[in-house]
């Protein structure tokens, strides 16, 4: 058990966890977040044996934390026993080599980047689809995150910053660096329009999320560490690091510490996702945003499991009520089902599907035809396109797109 | 009212009487065992759960330590399943100084113990939560044994070699005719006839040797002991120093247990023995000193047994107490034949302490049987464990009975009832028909029901539910039955909770106060 | 973040005051560490507060209040874990509804019983062996514990009472007074 983990003993078997479990009202297989957690932990104390596959099913979603009275950290208990005891060598073979391939969204993204035409293509075909499919078994329903012709670094490498007198450091990702740039593109404007210049990290990984899940600690942690470093530069600099996706900044924040076990308590307060950084700087009057007059625009809000997780949805919903013409919609907490690579994987789709119906149709019921959907996290983003048909975007998107110029 | 005459009638469903059960029964001797309540009620289920490879002996009682590394090597032999070979430590801190660490090696090697000193790095590695403020450590011997299981798994092989149990029945006296004890008479009028009768009663052995005009000075010795919620070492965990209070912690099944005090009792005491919260505060107060972290662990109860302790001079003040093994011929001793007292002795002893008893009976009643119960595994711990890997057996339950899964029907009571223990519903039927459970405490010392970190606040209902349906006539007879078990089981759970009462275990009385419906 | 009234606890107390202020009109804000027992298995306390949530009440769930900044014998702000030093919750008054012992409302240790948020008066008994009764179905002293409050049931802190701090619901001592909601409507409404 890695340390400041092991509070089971603060469970008092009340249950609520199981009440809240997206895995449990779907999938039978899956013993819920209680017995998977601290009672399954007690027995795995006494000896590894008891260790139970079915933990798999986990999505990782931390409703069950949300939900706990008692603030034990059920997800982490999960996660590290994965880690630990449902190690990747016993799960050899192709099935081994796809989840090792969804895990690794770096090095697969930088493979794909110079020829996403083709990748993008290939990974439309049907019969591609299919042999993924059937011998990867990845489920031909995904519609894979298209890989960007123009990585977002070789975008952001052209942009003049060298004007601003204040910067802030930019964790960017992997979805914008290799799938969304058009994202980075929009956070620079807002960052700029406010008066910051943007850095890059001098050396940025991937945040790990992927690996973790799919049992790859030890390169989960030597990434974690890499931009541990980096983000310690810039923070001794005097900048704080923001970023735009809920889930590397959880994992940073939460899960190196909790799951990896990195240190991370000296900068962790510094690393924070945009949307909380602009509204206390807002609120503080030390920054003001010129929105157009003339903007109109229906929003339909996705509170992230990982961002409900870190409360932080209040400041993305703050800041969209900040703009003049934005209507509103909070949709009620509801997981999306995708939970990263989990969705991905041909075994999980019927689940994942089935989770993510309620916010399908709460989404349809709120939605008019010119309505977008708004969430932090770019797998919801995924999961809500392919599911709902809806265009989905990032809060700084929206807040990039009202600016008066 | 009489019945068939028995070879032998053993009073006492303890450890020491089950395995003398046992031991009669291989020997072909008709045996009846008699006890007042369930089995495994007194002592035996209120200890440390610790097979004693005697180096805790070694210093100051070699015989018993002798004893406990032979008997130590025999159990984790025939039972198997019962004990968990966690080995154990001996640390020193720096005010235990290393001179006691270096006599008590070589004592421990004089005795056959095998004790090898390890570096306190080491130790600290195999266990992370011991004090690191350690300056030496050795490695003994000893292991973790469900008391439980142990006694459960004697009851039911004398019976399957063709003993009587009868449970729930007192006996109100002694039968004595012509100065000869010939049988046993029940509280309920019952006289049953045997040729010997064998008291292994615990501390309640005197009060029936008096009744026949036998004497024998006991001195209850009190208990306290502390568990906790999870494992926080997986070996046992002893101090170094001569044997004091709460000096050893050790891992049984799935929580951890912290003991003991030991004070002299009343005798009237022993019928309702409970652990005070003054007790609790010393025993953590010491247990600190052997795992810090232990400040910071979840309580989950505190409880107390008694030593049957037997002064060897009745007439002397009471210091002249011997711990070790007790067997008295009170024909030669007292001139009373027909009955035999075994006493003292350890839960690692027993199977020793039986076989003493056994031969003394035999010598009585003319059988040349010999003892077999070194050589034959138990009931749960023949031949090979079930595999982990198949999913229609609930692997907690392979922990608890090892073979005798093969009488559980999962497919059929899959379903875990009691979800901090993974108790299934087959569990309790097998506990039903194997250990004649009557009610839910029964059940408890049977399965482990209930006594994981809720303590039964959140399954109890549950469970009383499917054990009335199991006894109960009737649904309407059922639901009145369930509610009596849930009275009951929450009376009985408190007396263990309220020394503890503070922090997470006052969370969690509040909790049961509400699943209750005691508000205020 | 300003609210016109913040409520520390998301449980049935905390969730009923909430919806009476928003019904008022009052912008409010909940902090609601985990669920609530209220009522013992079921998804209600969820339920309750997606229902708030969709009458414009902020709720931060699964977040707790781990400081108050208190001058002049008034609570100025509250902050929690997950929003982080940067961001302190004001409102014009605070009602303290943590609940007892299982919320965490109160934390114990073998002598003490204490309010983790304010550090307010817990009426408690001096020892250890008073707080409860060996009958387990006899009324338990300890569920009869809890903060002290004065005749409007402001919260006392080092023998004062705090000027806007009230508590209602299982948190407040037995015989001591809960917050009247509605009276707080009168006395808040139009302030600020």
């Amino acid at each position: 058990m890695l340390e400041g983990n092991n509070n089971l003993e603060q469970c008092l078997k009340c249950n609520l966890c199981t009440l809240v479990c997206p895995m449990m009202e779907v999938n039978p297989d899956y013993p819920g977040p209680k017995k998977a957690g601290p009672d399954g932990e007690r027995y795995r104390l006494k000896d590894p044996a008891f260790f139970d596959y079915a933990l798999k099913y986990c999505l990782n979603c931390k409703r069950c934390e949300v939900a706990c009275p008692s603030d034990v950290h059920i997800g982490d208990m999960i996660q590290t026993a994965r880690i630990l005891y449902g190690s990747q060598a016993k799960r050899k073979g192709l099935r081994g080599l796809r989840d090792w391939t969804l895990a690794s969204t770096d090095l697969v993204g930088s493979l794909a980047s110079p020829f996403a035409p083709i990748v993008n293509g290939t990974l439309k075909l049907k019969p591609v689809k299919s042999v993924m499919d059937s011998v990867l078994a990845v489920d031909k329903h995904r519609t894979f995150p298209k890989y960007s012709a123009k990585k977002f670094v070789n975008w952001f490498r052209r942009q003049d910053q060298s004007s601003f007198s204040k910067f802030v450091s930019y964790f960017h990702g992997c979805y914008v660096n290799y799938n969304y740039p058009a994202l980075g593109q929009a956070f620079v404007k807002v960052m700029n329009s406010a008066g910051y210049g943007v850095h890059l990290l001098e050396k940025e990984k991937c945040c790990g999320v992927a690996l973790m899940s799919n049992g790859f600690a030890d390169k989960a942690r030597r990434q974690g560490e890499v931009n541990l470093a980096s983000i310690r530069k810039a923070v001794a600099a005097g900048e704080v690091v923001l970023t735009t996706s809920s889930t590397c900044t959880f994992t940073m924040r939460d899960e190196y510490p909790d799951v990896l076990g990195l240190t991370n308590g000296d900068v962790r307060d510094s690393l924070m996702l945009s949307t909380k950084w602009l509204y206390e700087k807002i609120s503080a009057g030390e920054l003001k945003l010129k929105f157009r007059k003339n903007f109109s625009k229906k929003v339909i809000y996705h509170t992230a499991c990982h961002m409900q997780k870190m409360g932080w949805q209040v400041y993305s919903i703050a800041l969209l009520n900040l703009i003049p013409g934005v209507e509103l919609t909070v949709l009620d907490q509801n997981c999306c089902g995708i939970a990263g690579t989990f969705g991905f994987k041909k075994e999980n789709y019927p689940f994942s599907q089935q989770i993510g119906s309620k916010l399908f149709e709460d989404i349809r019921r709120s939605a008019t035809p010119d309505a977008v959907v708004s969430t932090d996290c770019e797998t919801c983003k995924w999961q809500i396109e392919m599911s709902t048909g809806m265009k989905v975007l990032n809060p700084i998107e929206i807040i990039a797109e009202a600016l008066d110029r | 009212m009489t019945s068939k005459e028995y070879d032998v009638i053993i009073v006492g469903g303890g450890i020491t009487g089950a395995a003398t059960a046992r031991d009669c029964a291989l020997r072909g001797l008709s045996t009846l065992l008699i006890e007042r309540g369930d089995i495994c009620d007194g002592a035996s289920g209120r200890n440390h759960g610790l097979l004693h490879s005697g180096a805790r002996y070694a210093v100051t009682d070699r015989e018993g330590a002798e004893e406990c590394i032979r008997e130590n090597r025999i159990l984790r032999r025939i039972a198997s399943n019962c004990v968990e070979p966690t080995e154990g430590l001996f640390i020193s801190l720096p005010e235990d100084g290393l001179d006691y660490q270096a006599n008590f090696i070589a004592k421990c090697r004089e005795a056959g113990i095998d004790a090898q000193a390890i570096d306190p790095a080491e130790a600290l590695r195999l266990e992370p939560a011991i004090n690191p403020r350690i300056i030496g450590a050795v490695k003994v011997p000893d292991a973790s044994v469900d008391p439980f299981r142990l006694v459960d798994a004697h009851i039911l092989d004398a019976q399957r070699h063709g003993a009587d149990i009868k449970k729930f029945t007192a006996v109100a006296c002694l039968v004595k005719e012509n100065g000869r004890v010939v049988g046993v008479k029940t509280a309920a009028g019952e006289v049953i006839r045997s040729r010997e009768v064998v008291l292994a009663a615990g501390i309640w052995t005197a009060g029936l040797a008096r009744e026949a005009g036998v004497n024998i000075g006991m001195m209850p010795s009190k208990g306290a002991l502390v568990i906790f919620g999870h494992r926080i070492a997986n070996m046992v965990i002893n101090r170094c120093r001569k044997p004091a209070n709460a000096d050893i912690l050790v891992p049984g099944d799935v929580v951890s247990v912290l003991g003991t005090t030991s004070d002299k009792v009343p005798i009237e005491s022993c019928d309702d023995m409970r652990a005070t919260p003054a007790e609790v505060d010393l025993l953590l107060r010491e247990g600190e000193q052997l795992v810090p972290s232990l400040a910071q662990t979840r309580i989950i109860r505190a409880y107390a047994g008694v030593r049957p302790l037997v002064v060897a001079d009745p007439a002397g003040d009471g210091r002249n107490v011997s711990r070790g093994i007790v067997l008295l011929d009170h024909e030669e001793r007292d001139g009373v034949p027909g009955l035999i007292t075994i006493t003292g002795g350890k839960l690692t002893t027993s199977r020793l302490m039986a076989e003493m008893a056994t031969d003394l009976v035999c010598k009585k009643v003319g059988s040349s049987a010999v003892c077999r119960t070194a050589e034959l595994p138990l009931p749960g711990s023949e031949g090979r464990k079930p595999s982990f890997e198949d999913p229609f057996v609930e692997r907690a339950a392979i922990g608890r009975h090892g073979t005798e899964v093969s009488r559980m029907d999962f497919g059929k009571g899959g379903e875990i009832l009691c979800e901090c223990e993974h108790v299934t519903r087959a569990e309790i039927a097998y506990a039903v028909e194997h250990f004649g459970v009557r009610n839910i405490s029964d059940l408890r010392r049977h399965t482990r029901i209930g006594m994981g970190t809720c303590q039964g606040s959140f399954c109890i209902r549950s469970v009383a539910g499917a054990l009335a349906e199991i006894l109960a006539p009737d649904p309407e007879s059922a639901a009145r039955l369930a509610d009596e078990f849930v009275s009951q089981y929450r009376q009985e759970r408190w007396k263990g909770i309220t020394p503890v009462l503070w922090g997470d275990t006052l969370r969690e009385a509040e909790y049961m106060q509400k699943v209750n419906g005691n508000e205020i | 973040m300003r609210f016109d009234a913040v409520i520390i606890g998301g449980g049935y107390a905390g969730c009923t005051a909430a919806g009476i202020l928003s019904d008022a009109g009052m912008k409010v804000c909940v902090v609601s560490e985990g669920l609530s027992l209220s009522v013992s298995g079921s998804k209600t306390p969820y339920a309750a507060q997606s229902a708030l949530q969709k009458r414009g009440v902020t709720i931060l769930r699964g977040d707790r209040a781990v400081g108050a900044k208190v001058e002049d014998g008034r609570v100025l702000g509250i902050t929690t874990r997950n929003l982080g030093p940067g961001t302190m919750l004001e409102a014009p008054f605070y009602i303290l509804a943590t609940g007892k012992f299982f919320s965490r409302g109160l934390l114990s240790d073998k002598e003490h019983i204490w309010e983790p948020v304010f550090g307010a008066d817990v009426e408690y008994g001096a020892d250890r062996t008073s707080w409860f009764d060996e009958d387990f179905s006899a009324p338990q002293p300890f569920m009869g514990f809890g903060v002290k409050t004065d005749s409007s049931a402001r919260v006392y802190v080092g023998g004062k009472a705090l000027e806007n701090l009230f508590a209602t619901g299982d948190i407040v001592a037995k015989g001591c007074k809960e917050a009247n909601v509605t009276k707080l409507i009168e006395d808040y409404a139009g302030r600020e």
